[in-house]
């Protein structure tokens, strides 16, 4: 069990700088910023996500980014993950500040894709020579995941004969193998029982301690799942007009550190007060972003 | 007993109703047999008794080498699907660039074109004989078949070509494996469609330029001299292939695609 919560910051894993993404009609000012839009998905969204060191812990980190239906959060996650180019601003990966590229940051979208005609471990290996990697390094990074995943039984097997979690382990896997720690998560407890959310918890932190400088960012609309997950919780919303209606352009409008809360991580936190009421106070803001 | 029957009935005539593979053969087994003994002792005018149309096909086959024009016109088949594969495979693929997109829209509008009219011009530009009847075959199935291959292709998602780019695939590497191999069990099933077709229409093609032969020319000769049993033979013949052609084609996609046929739950 996790019992000192005390880190310190590290090196930079990834700067978000300005980004902004509307459609449409879109008037510029000089320095680029926009001056008007005719649709605004994002307005001006900045953040860092730094390496956490915790002392005497291997321990990688888990961002959740919680937001209502309609607020960009597929957007951004598309941004972040090079598949979508913004409207303004950038997003860069590392200390040294790459602009990032599809690739370099791992993407799990909803339905796990795989590569079907493949088996398993050659679901894997691809992504792993994708990566650079020689063809004996790539299979024993494969099989060492695999392993690691509880998955080394299923390395020869088509991907259609998988279960709905082994799937998930697997696309995880696979995105592991080529990305550089970071790795996107869309809405992966949607549709789930609370026993299979349970199971999805378990893997992303296992995902995140894999590596300490691993960091996994899931996005979803289910607070409960996010808040037990995350060591930074992200609301995303908009503003409101005087009359009430929202403002065009979401933003991350609260952000909390978890681990300074106390709220990190361990098997009992759903049944632990401090993580009822925080859930129950976030549930509350979610209906004003 | 009965009931048990009945039961059976009900569930063969019922839309949706999932029966056992072997129920299904059994059940299609009892069905050729029926036709068989309908064809055997049923008369009916200007058809004649399964009997008389296997001894013409004997005939035929000792006398007047059915087998050798069966060969011919396979060959002209085999060489037609090869070339059309590759101009519809290749063309199919090439319309994921945007430059030549419009080009293969443009070859499968010619599917419209009937080449009846046009195999005077054919035989001025190609000649005769076999290059004649091949480019012919080309003309009248190419099209479609690009037509086909092109809807398999437009039909992979963004979501599809994107995950391809989460793994650092460039767009050549991502055609390849997305695009490409990630529909192999649906293109060679077209390919496999087209086989039949370009079988079906050989027949029409060999009767439009008679030289070298083949079954179609064979038809057209009996069918001059009004050799009814002798054409239902070659009839015969032809579907007999065309099975044989689509059964060992099933085969090998079920081996080199074995992924795309394995059903988990509901079989059907």
């Amino acid at each position: 069990m996790i019992t000192d919560f005390s880190y310190t910051t590290g090196e930079t894993l990834l700067r978000i700088e300005g980004i902004s993404m509307a459609y449409g009609k879109i008037k510029k000012n000089p320095d680029g910023s926009i001056a008007s839009a005719e649709h605004l998905i994002l307005d001006g969204i900045s953040e860092t996500v730094s390496d956490i060191i915790r002392p005497n812990m291997t321990q990688g980190q888990i961002v959740c980014l919680l937001g209502p239906s309609g607020r960009g959060k597929t957007q951004l996650f598309r941004i972040i993950a090079g598949l979508q180019k913004p409207t303004t601003g950038q997003v860069l990966i590392g200390p040294e500040g790459t602009v990032v590229r599809p690739g370099m940051v791992g993407v799990v979208s909803q339905f796990y894709p795989l590569l079907e005609h493949r088996t398993v471990l050659q679901n894997l290996v691809i992504a792993g020579r994708q990566a650079g990697l020689t063809k004996v390094g790539a299979r024993e990074k494969a099989m060492h995941y695999l392993d690691r995943f509880g998955m080394a039984d299923k390395a020869d097997q088509w991907p259609v004969l998988l279960s709905g979690g082994q799937r998930q382990r697997i696309a995880i896997c696979q995105q592991l193998m080529c990305s550089e720690h970071l790795l996107l998560m869309d809405e992966p407890f949607s549709g789930l029982d609370p026993i299979a959310v349970d199971n999805v918890t378990r893997t992303i932190m296992e995902v995140a301690n894999e590596n300490e400088k691993n960091t996994v960012f899931v996005v979803t609309h289910d607070v409960t799942a996010g808040c037990t997950v995350a060591d930074t919780l992200w609301l995303m919303g908009r503003d409101n007009n005087p009359d009430g209606s929202p403002t065009s352009g979401s933003y991350i409008k609260y952000k909390y550190n978890l681990v300074e809360e106390g709220l990190a991580w361990r098997p009992s936190i759903t049944e632990e007060q401090h993580f009822l009421t925080f859930v129950r106070d976030i549930k509350r803001q979610f209906k004003e972003l | 007993m009965l009931k048990k029957i009945l039961r059976e009935v009900v569930r063969f005539l019922t839309p949706l109703e999932i029966v056992s593979t072997q129920a299904m053969r059994r059940y299609s087994w009892g069905l050729v047999a029926l036709l068989l003994i309908l064809w055997t002792f049923v008369k009916l005018p200007f058809i004649p008794k399964f009997g008389d149309t296997l001894s013409a096909f004997g005939t035929l086959w000792t006398t007047r080498g059915l087998f050798g024009e069966i060969l011919t016109s396979l060959k002209l088949n085999f060489y037609a699907l090869g070339a059309s594969s590759c101009i519809a495979f290749g063309l199919g693929y090439l319309s994921t660039i945007p430059a030549i997109r419009p080009i293969v829209i443009f070859c499968t509008k010619l599917r419209f074109l009937g080449f009846t009219g046009l195999v005077f011009l054919f035989s001025l530009y190609i000649g005769t004989g076999f290059r004649l009847k091949m480019s012919l075959m080309l003309f009248a199935v190419t099209w479609f078949y690009l037509m086909a291959i092109v809807a398999i292709v437009r039909g992979v998602t963004d979501d599809r070509i994107e995950y391809g780019y989460t793994m650092r695939m460039g767009r050549w590497r991502t055609l390849w494996e997305i695009v490409i191999l990630g529909t192999l069990h649906e293109t060679l099933g077209v390919l496999l469609q087209f086989a039949g077709y370009g079988w079906a229409i050989l027949t029409a093609v060999e009767g439009l330029s008679r030289s070298q032969g083949g079954i179609g020319v064979m038809i057209l000769n009996s069918d001059k001299y009004l050799r009814i049993e002798d054409i239902f033979a070659m009839a015969l013949a032809i579907f007999i292939v065309g099975v044989v052609i689509d059964l060992c084609g099933g085969v090998v996609i079920r081996r080199k695609c074995a992924y795309a046929f394995i059903k988990i739950g509901r079989r059907a």
